[in-house]
């Protein structure tokens, strides 16, 4: 049993994490579930999307839906800002952050939810006429 | 691939900042961020999601390396998750090849908002 969860998280989560629909979540609830100390779950979570994101990206790319020039400016931005977390992990406290950020996601999560279908669609046009 | 072409370079970057903090904090999340902030900037959600994996592929490296100097590094656990999770990235970027740009929105918007729900009563 404990073989065929493990099976199915580690799936899920890549699938998810592949999709960059938050498999570090899916992920995260196994581990904890499973027992494990947060710390740890952290970074076995980040251990695990290396790979995986490796594999999504090199399909990714084949599938024509990466900027590589872009990429590079993000990932510079984003390493800085990691650095800078994982500062603040020894000064925050993690309750209140874990809160807030909860409550962002949950925002973020009901706009993209509700989102409207046509003023994409208008936007889509009016981009293709431009170019 | 049109729609990537808008976007700045800076506002790509405060993208990747502030899905790298969340990620050094939280060790998760920083894609529920950078995903959003690219949309805004003109991308689908197809590029976003995509663009979003490495651009935390990135981040995750840099994190990871931060932990390891910590003293966490579960390497056993990982490997018994991984062959299922490279399975699952691939079958997850043939989807997203195929996805239509609302739905997964959608999905992702319902996704945010399960994980918030949890992680805010936890």
């Amino acid at each position: 049993m404990n073989g065929f969860i493990t099976l199915a998280a580690g799936f899920t989560a890549g699938l998810c994490a592949a999709m960059g629909l938050g498999g570090g979540f899916v992920l995260m609830i196994y581990l904890s579930w499973a027992g494990m100390a947060p710390a740890d779950a952290k970074a076995a979570n980040l251990l695990f999307f290396i790979p995986v994101a490796l594999v999504s990206m090199v399909m990714n790319h084949r599938s024509g839906l990466t900027d590589w020039h872009i990429v590079p400016y993000a990932a510079a931005a984003g390493s800085i800002g990691a650095v800078i977390g994982l500062l603040l992990t020894d000064v925050l406290p993690t309750d209140i952050m874990q809160k807030v950020f909860a409550a962002l996601l949950a925002a973020v999560g009901a706009r993209e939810m509700f989102h409207r279908k046509r003023r994409d669609l208008e936007r889509e046009k009016r981009e293709n006429f431009e170019i | 691939m049109k729609a990537m072409k808008n976007i700045s370079k800076t506002f790509a970057a405060a993208a990747g900042f502030a899905g790298g903090v969340l990620n050094g904090i939280f060790g998760a999340g920083g894609g529920s961020v950078t995903v959003p902030v690219l949309e805004a900037g003109g991308a689908d959600a197809r590029t976003s999601h995509a663009m979003s994996v490495a651009v935390m592929f990135c981040v995750s490296a840099v994190t990871v390396f931060g932990c390891i100097i910590k003293g966490n590094a579960p390497f056993a656990e990982v490997r018994e998750l991984l062959p299922a999770g490279i399975a699952g990235a691939a079958a997850g970027a043939l989807i997203l090849r195929r996805a239509d740009n609302s739905v997964l929105r959608r999905i992702f918007g319902a996704l945010l908002i399960w994980c918030g729900g949890r992680l805010f009563f936890a």
